[in-house]
């Protein structure tokens, strides 16, 4: 038999075909369930990359909303509320705890009790933005120890991580924002009371102190500040310190806590400073506002608002505490002018002061109320007091930046008014009008302080906004028009002559930076005003007088500039009663000698670690570097006409160190990392100030700080720079940054580093 | 007797019905997961362009002091969305807009922001309003919401993602240290 092999068509073989079509389509099924798989897998991803960045965006704001509540609840000085009206429940206070030292944490409800309530809410309504957001949100971090009480670095840092995590369906994101804060020390009256920001470097500048009627200082131990208020600004002063006006609570007692009154109390004390705290150890009630509190025997005294709408700025002292002089009856003339000019009648009797208003004022010549009068109107603009100080206490109030000093000083003064036939008269006559006539307060006299009217003669109308006892106003009435006080009127606790002190204290001036305004460069203790008993000028001692003659140097009081005087006299302070005389101290001369720093080393005036020299201004030719540990032994006032080096300085005395450009320095320490370099005194860099401390090497200066420009990087160690936002080194202002002051006579500074 | 070894005509048509039954399955499947593709392609772009629209609201709004935001009325202030449109024939991925028309250049440039160009059958809708204000009136905090949508197989917009955050309102004298 022969084999034969047929082709069979694979068609045909059935068992094979059963075998490969299924094959196929499985194939083919796999290939579609892969994609079915990629697809499903693509969609799982654009579902996921979705929620991720859902709770992406939610975990973001809860960070930025926990931010805002932080940095809100952590204020600028300038911004800074009552200390004790900030809830125990905020940021400010939680970061502001002297337990609170170096690590801390906050779990997310610790968090969210610490913020604010609106904040509190946005984070709520964030977190039902998308069903099923859960938050959560913690801090930790690190804080510096909290500054000794006084020791004024005001500054606390505090550096912290905020981490928010977010779930949102399967996803979880974790995110985490590091920052700093500063946190300020706003239980520090010290801090509060006498440091003051400025926002302009030309502005009108008054000082501030307590005093009774007769201009005496109510008590030696004061506060003085000076501050530059611009009134072109439309800030209003009182943002610039701690209380705003529209708070109702106006006494600085809210600043600080019962606790650490007593302790703040004897801090301030020994700084030589009046206190103002807390009732139970309250001396005096120190209150904003206008006006005399009768009953604790204080005034109400403006600060920083020289513009209040509601209060005059003036101080008003009641008869009791005049002095007693004042206390008695006085004999008082009146001199009347029929408006014609035909009758003049004098009127006298005896008149009793019922109170003392005493301020500045401006004048304006066109009251709306009273057109047409040579002087219609006047609007009370500071309680700043006698410019030049008193017989027991001068002005040791100096000036920070260009100022200009406007003054008024006028006083008034209720009498009994003494019955006469003429004066029933007037009295029926002025019965007429809107007038409350009362035994004690039918005339008004003013002193003598216009020099517009040399005769010491005032119209009457110059005088009808200060008849407004009770708001009334006299007018159209048959009073005198011309009242002249008695000689009994004049007080001869200020000047000799009455007319000298109004002259001084009454006028427009151009004063120097940081000049002192009651005298050039030392307070009153050391030159006393010629009013003083015994005052007979002031010159130079012998050799500084001889050494004066060739070193022929003044400083010109507006620009600040030293040159040669050109008479080539001798250099001297001239303290007479021209010093005194508005005319005159426009152009203040500062006369010193110039020295250089060897010839300073040969005389023995500046040694290795310090400085005694004669108690006089000096100028310094060159540079000048102050090394480590150096100490002021003697009243110093250096103006240098090069570069000052300084290190931290000792100074129980008066400084004043006046520098072309001035640099704060310290050698490096490696040993002590973090240290507080302290600079007691005043520091002026004319023509710019800098630091090359090492961070975080914190600046600290007891006394006053000027200069334009500030350099940045001043700003970027823990100082006591305080600055306004407005003026924040961020912002390109820092021209005008100045540091505002503290009295630099106050030397028992305890220093706790 | 010779044996037949070929399908019948039964079986033929049997295969044939039952291969055309897993073909058109698959035909479904293939047009399930393109549409699926697509859907995914577009929520995941969507999803970008929405995260990207935030993060430029919240560089700008970083940017521009809130006093100056604050006292202007426009729409940073409304309560509606508004639309920033990819502008017609635009050549390249990028474009660049003004959140905040003002006659403060600075404000303008500052509100000036780079969007990527979306497809036409996108759509980018912006609210932001702020959460609260400060006592100066100022606002605090802004809610911003972000609402991408396109349209799939559809004449209108059928599809859309969301996202929403709080941005922190910049202020001028910030003490923080960044």
């Amino acid at each position: 038999m022969i084999m034969s092999l047929k082709y069979q068509p694979l068609l045909n073989r059935k068992g094979f075909l059963l075998f490969i079509i299924p094959l196929v389509l499985l194939t083919v099924a796999i290939f579609f369930s892969i994609l079915m798989w990629l697809s499903k897998s693509r969609a799982l991803i654009s579902q996921k990359s979705y929620e991720i960045d859902i709770a992406r965006g939610v975990c973001d704001g809860a960070l930025d909303i926990l931010v805002q509540a932080i940095h809100n609840q952590t204020p600028l000085p300038q911004g800074i509320r009552e200390f004790n009206s900030i809830p125990h429940s905020s940021f400010v206070h939680y970061f502001g705890q002297v337990e609170l030292n170096e690590t801390f944490q906050a779990g997310h409800s610790r968090l969210m009790s610490l913020t604010e309530h609106q904040y509190r809410h946005a984070f709520e309504t964030l977190e039902k933005s998308f069903p099923g957001v859960e938050i959560e949100c913690n801090l930790q971090g690190q804080a510096e120890p909290h500054s000794e009480f006084l020791v004024d670095p005001i500054s606390r840092q505090v550096e912290f991580e905020l981490r928010c995590r977010t779930w949102y369906a399967s996803v979880k994101v974790d995110h985490m924002i590091k920052k700093k804060v500063w946190i300020y020390n706003m239980a520090s009256e010290a801090y509060t009371r006498f440091t003051i920001f400025h926002h302009d470097s030309v502005g009108g500048s008054y000082n501030k102190t307590l005093l009774d009627g007769a201009g005496r200082v109510i008590n030696n131990m004061i506060p003085l500040i000076a501050f530059n208020h611009n009134p072109k600004s439309d800030k209003s002063d009182n943002e610039l310190l701690a209380l705003k006006k529209s708070e109702e609570k106006r006494s600085f007692d809210r600043l600080t806590t019962s606790g650490t009154s007593k302790k703040l109390k004897h801090a301030i004390e020994d700084r030589g400073y009046q206190y103002y705290g807390n009732s139970q150890f309250r001396p005096t009630d120190l209150r904003i506002g206008g006006g005399m509190r009768f009953e604790t025997y204080s005034e109400e005294w403006l600060l920083f608002n020289p513009y209040y709408e509601k209060f005059s700025p003036v101080y008003k002292l009641y008869r009791e505490f005049l002095p007693p002089r004042l206390q008695s009856q006085y004999r008082v003339t009146n001199l009347y002018e029929d408006p014609d000019g035909d009758v003049e009648k004098e009127t006298s009797g005896w008149g009793l002061v019922k109170f003392w208003k005493g301020g500045f004022w401006n004048i304006s010549k066109d009251h709306p109320d009273y057109p047409g009068k040579y002087i219609g109107g006047w609007t009370p603009f500071s309680s700043a007091i006698h410019p030049f100080g008193t017989i027991d206490q001068m002005s040791r109030t100096r000036i920070i930046g260009n100022t200009i000093r406007t003054s008024w000083r006028v006083s008034k003064l209720f009498l009994d008014r003494v019955a006469s036939e003429s004066d029933e008269r007037q009295y029926e006559r002025c019965m007429g009008y809107d007038y409350e006539m009362t035994p004690e307060n039918s005339l008004i006299s003013p002193l003598p302080s216009l020099p517009y009217f040399p005769d010491n003669s005032f119209p009457s109308s110059a005088l009808e906004p200060f008849l407004g006892y009770k708001g009334n106003i006299v007018r159209e009435c048959d009073e005198p028009t011309k009242i002249k006080p008695a000689d009994t009127f004049i007080p001869q606790y200020l000047f000799e002559k009455h007319d000298e002190y109004s002259r001084a204290s009454s006028g427009y001036s151009f004063n120097n930076p940081l000049q002192l305004i009651d005298m050039a460069l030392f307070s009153h203790d050391d030159m006393p005003p010629h009013f003083n008993k015994g005052f007979q000028g002031y010159t130079l001692i012998d050799d500084d007088r001889e050494r004066g003659k060739r070193d022929k140097y003044e400083i010109d009081a507006i620009t600040g500039e030293a040159f040669e005087r050109a008479d080539g006299s001798g250099a001297y302070f001239r303290f007479d009663y021209n010093f005194l005389n508005p005319d005159v101290i426009q152009r203040k001369k500062i006369y010193m000698p110039a020295l250089t720093v060897k010839e300073l080393e040969d005389r023995g005036y500046l040694r290795a670690n310090s400085w005694v020299g004669p108690e006089i201004p000096l100028k310094i030719v060159g540079d000048l570097e102050i090394g480590e540990k150096f100490e002021f032994q003697s009243r110093t006032s250096l103006y240098v006409d090069g570069h000052c080096k300084v290190s931290p300085v000792r100074s129980r005395q008066y400084l004043l160190l006046n520098c072309k450009t001035l640099e704060f320095t310290k050698k490096q320490n490696f040993e002590k990392k973090k240290e507080v370099n302290i600079y007691e005194g005043i520091f002026v860099g004319r023509n710019g100030i800098r630091h090359t401390l090492e961070h975080p090497d914190s600046l600290v200066v007891h006394g006053t700080l000027a200069g334009s420009p500030i350099e940045d990087s001043f700003f970027s160690i823990p100082t006591m720079v305080v600055y306004d936002s407005s003026n924040d080194y961020r912002q390109g202002k820092q021209d005008n940054a100045f540091r505002a002051m503290m009295e630099p006579s106050i030397l028992n500074w305890e220093i706790k580093p | 007797m010779k044996k037949k070894s070929a399908f019948t005509l039964v079986e033929i048509l049997f295969a044939s019905g039952m291969i055309l039954v897993l073909f058109m399955g698959f035909v479904t499947m293939s047009l399930q997961s393109h549409r699926q593709t697509v859907m995914s392609r577009d929520k995941l772009k969507a999803t970008f362009y929405a995260r990207e629209t935030i993060d430029a609201i919240r560089g700008a709004l970083t940017l521009i002091d809130s006093e100056k935001l604050g006292s202007l009325s426009n729409r940073f202030n409304g309560d509606s969305f508004f639309e920033i449109k990819t502008p017609p024939d635009l050549k390249v991925d990028v474009f660049t807009t003004t959140l905040l028309k003002s006659r403060d250049n600075g404000l303008n440039s500052a509100s000036t922001v780079f969007l990527s160009r979306m497809p036409s059958n996108f759509q980018r809708l912006v609210k932001i309003s702020p959460s609260f204000r400060r006592y100066n009136g100022n606002p605090d905090l802004y809610n911003v919401e972000v609402q991408i949508r396109w349209k799939q197989d559809s004449k209108t917009y059928n599809r859309q993602v969301r996202q929403v955050t709080v941005v922190g309102a910049n202020e001028t004298g910030h003490h923080f240290e960044y």
